[in-house]
């Protein structure tokens, strides 16, 4: 990773846009920039620290402050505070093969009352709003802001770093950082995470206990439908048998007459009615046929003599009325006869026919009569009517057979009824059996209806236990899994401690190796120390002497403390093969001639491939310019112009004047 | 009219009294009545007899014969002249066919059907 160029704009004592230009060619790998007390340079190192991390940037002096008020409070006084303020980086970065080149603008303005940022990021002049929405993720994958401490620092604070717990904290982060042994911890947690987790879903005791209760109610339930059952089958057989019992008794009463003793009522009506018809046939008979003309039937012969008799009688007082009538008019006509010319033959024909006439009448006159009656007295009596009677007559008297026929059956019917009183108590009896038969079938239908219900709760039992067993089984599993991971885990963990360990003693090693080799090559006392010990356990640096004791780091001087710490981030960044550009703000603090001659030469040209100074004239002076002058790509002096009220950035270093007078 | 009262019996009266249990006819005139005729068309000659008629049942003619007046005179007559009967011994006839008739009846006639087969000369009971 290589810086560009950077921007500041209104960014604290940088009034307006202030464009740096920090590319560095091959063999040059130092930016240098000079500048005086107060001009800017550790704004311009909080600059470079903020816009790559924003919010996490461990800017100086911004305290416990708040984020927008820190925004508000870096924008350059002498603005309007809407106007706003910006830095811009540019970078090239190598990422898969081909070089990236980044430029993250991040700017702000104090307009509203809470000051919001925006930050764009572009990929390669594109603007990248995933990488732009996402920068605080992906800003760890160029320069970790854990280890951006090892890079960006500030000399005056250096010191400090030389410090046992310091120096320990430094380590560590560092050592965790730069071997990823970061990812192991992270692991190692997770892990934890997931211990935790499985041992929650221990089997319930609760739920075997539910099955286990689930089961004992279906074994009960199962029981019970089986009593039930035979109870069932007892009471069946009582069934038959009552059933038995009352056919048998039933076909008795049926052969008592039971059947017809339940007609008795319907026979009597009938025999009534019949009765009745039969009276009322009688009534006719007796008052209409008896005492009407029937009796004259048996002296039919007689009747018909006597109306014979009759008309004779009648003949004969007509003809003894009209005889001396008749004898006259015979005579008259005699005597006519006799006068006229009439054959004597004619007339004694005519008289022979005349006296015979006559006789005749005497004779009906003779008749004896006995009868005395009317003439018409006995016209009602023809012998038509007597044969209509007889018809009548005849007819009725079928009639009267039929009737009688039909009561007399009914009352033999009626006679062959049993007695009520007899079939009484056999009937109680059959209504007694009949009322036990239905019992027995009311209790047999109830006992069916709870063998029903019976088994339906052991099905549902059944049904819950199985489903439960499942849930259980399901649990089963998963506690088998659970253990497993558990037992797992636990061997990853002991793996990833073994490794850690393993790894931190290499490293930790490798690591005081690199901080003796570094110190070794910037203090004018190489042979100060015979080795340097890194604890794996607390990261505590330890110096030994030739003699090999310890050196406790107090014993040093605060300038041999700043190189210790120098050396320290030098072996570090070494270690981690990171190919960061270092920033170094007041390297050379405290440090005698000889040393800031041994950092110039032999660590700054190597610190990193890209190295930016932030000297004063009294740092790096006009002796060492002119020696790291061969190493330098860019120099700049920051200067801070009253009447601009800003600083300004300009190109070239310190001039000497004085010294070259 | 033959007679002016009917009288019977003291034993056809209880006789009359069986075929009234027997036919349910109440009326003493409609049985003397069947009694008479029954006797009448008996061709044979019902012998003399003392006939004592000192019941208590006794009818007019007029009650007797009813409606039938006209024919049972002239079979009564008819009867009497083919038996050479004088026309005074008519009561007399006519007492001994009734009680003649009265017995014929108890014998022939056991109840009312019987007593109408009778006359019809249908079945007999």
């Amino acid at each position: 990773m290589l810086f560009q160029e950077f921007v500041l704009h209104n960014f604290g004592i940088y009034k307006g846009r202030h464009t740096v230009d920090l590319t560095t060619s091959p063999g040059r790998p130092i930016v240098l920039f000079g500048a005086l007390n107060g001009s800017g340079k550790t704004t311009f190192l909080d600059g470079l620290q903020l816009v790559l991390y924003g919010k996490h940037a461990r800017c100086t002096g911004r305290g416990n402050m708040a984020y927008p008020d820190f925004l508000r409070s870096t924008i350059n006084r002498y603005v309007p505070p809407q106007e706003g303020a910006g830095l811009e980086l540019e970078f090239i970065h190598h990422h898969e093969g081909k070089w990236q080149t980044i430029r993250v603008i991040r700017t702000w303005n104090g307009r509203h009352e809470t000051t919001r940022e925006r930050l764009e990021v572009y990929c390669d002049g594109i603007l990248d709003a995933v990488l732009s929405e996402r920068w605080g993720e992906f800003v760890e994958d160029f320069i970790p802001s854990q280890i951006s401490e090892l890079f960006f620092f500030d000399g005056e604070k250096i010191e400090a770093l030389a410090e046992e717990q310091s120096a320990a904290a430094i380590i560590r982060t560092g050592i965790h950082a730069l071997l990823g042994l970061d990812v192991v911890d992270r692991l190692a947690a997770d892990i934890k995470i997931i211990q935790r987790r499985r041992r929650v879903d221990e089997l319930s005791r609760e739920a075997q206990a539910l099955v286990r209760a689930k089961h004992d109610a279906m074994v009960a339930l199962s029981d019970q439908a089986d009593a039930l059952a035979a109870n069932i089958e007892q009471q069946h057989a009582q069934v038959e048998e009552r059933m038995r019992a009352l056919q048998a008794i039933e076909e008795e009463y049926r052969q008592q007459g039971g059947g017809l003793a339940e007609q008795a009522n319907t026979i009597e009506a009938q025999l009534k009615a019949a009765a009745e018809q039969k009276a009322n046939h009688d009534i006719y008979l007796r008052d209409k046929l008896a005492a009407g003309h029937l009796p004259l039937l048996l002296v039919e012969d007689l009747l018909s003599k006597a109306r014979t008799q009759l008309t004779a009688e009648i003949n004969a007082q007509l003809a003894t009325a009209m005889l001396s009538e008749i004898r006259e008019r015979d005579a008259q006509i005699l005597s006519m006869l006799a006068q006229s010319e009439v054959s004597e033959t004619v007339r004694r024909a005519v008289a022979d026919q005349l006296e015979r006439d006559r006789q005749a009448r005497v004779t009906a006159t003779q008749t004896p009569a006995y009868l005395h009656m009317r003439a018409e007295a006995l016209a009602p009596y023809a012998a038509s009517q007597f044969d209509d009677l007889r018809t009548d007559t005849h007819e009725a008297l079928q009639r009267e057979q039929l009737l009688a026929e039909r009561v007399n059956d009914l009352e033999r019917t009626k006679a062959a009824l049993p007695d009520p009183e007899l079939l009484a108590p056999l009937r109680q009896r059959l209504e007694e059996q009949r009322r036990q038969y239905e019992q027995a079938l009311g209790a047999v239908a109830l006992l069916n209806q709870q063998h029903e219900d019976c088994v339906q709760a052991r099905e549902r039992a059944d049904r819950e236990r199985q489903s439960l067993l499942l849930e259980l089984a399901d649990q089963d599993l998963k506690d088998k899994t659970n253990k497993r991971v558990l037992r797992h885990a636990g061997l990853v963990e002991q793996s990833l401690h073994r490794y850690r360990d393993a790894v931190l003693q290499r490293n930790v090693k490798r690591l005081a190796d690199l901080i003796l080799e570094s110190f070794q090559s910037v203090t004018r006392k190489p042979k100060m120390f015979e080795r340097i010990e890194i604890s794996p356990v607390d990261y505590r640096l330890s110096l030994f002497d030739h003699s090999g004791n310890q050196v406790p780091s107090h014993q040093l001087s605060a300038g041999e403390r700043q190189l210790l710490a120098v050396s320290i981030l030098w072996g570090l960044s070494r270690a981690s093969g990171r190919s960061l550009p270092a920033i170094i703000d007041t390297p050379l603090g405290r440090l005698d001639g000889q040393h800031r001659n041994k950092l110039v030469k032999n660590y700054f040209p190597k610190a990193s491939h890209q190295v930016i100074l932030l000297s004063t004239d009294q740092e790096i002076d006009e002796d060492l310019y002119g020696k790291i002058k061969r190493v330098t790509s860019q120099e700049y002096l920051i200067e801070y112009s009253e009447e601009k009220q800003s600083s300004e950035i300009h190109e070239g270093y310190f001039t000497f004047d004085e010294a070259y007078t | 009219m033959i007679i002016d009262v009917v009288r019977v019996s003291e034993k056809a009266k209880h006789q009359l009294l069986t075929l009234k249990r027997r036919t349910g006819i109440l009326q003493w005139n409609v049985l003397c009545r069947w009694a008479l005729l029954a006797s009448l068309a008996e061709r044979t000659i019902p012998p003399h007899e003392e006939i004592v008629t000192d019941s208590n049942v006794e009818m007019s003619w007029k009650t007797f014969a009813g409606t039938l007046d006209d024919a049972i005179t002239a079979v009564v007559r008819q009867r009497a002249h083919e038996d050479k009967v004088a026309e005074d011994q008519l009561p007399q006839f006519f007492k001994i066919h009734l009680h003649r008739g009265i017995a014929y009846l108890l014998n022939g006639a056991q109840d009312l059907r019987g007593l109408i087969a009778m006359a019809s000369g249908s079945e007999k009971s």
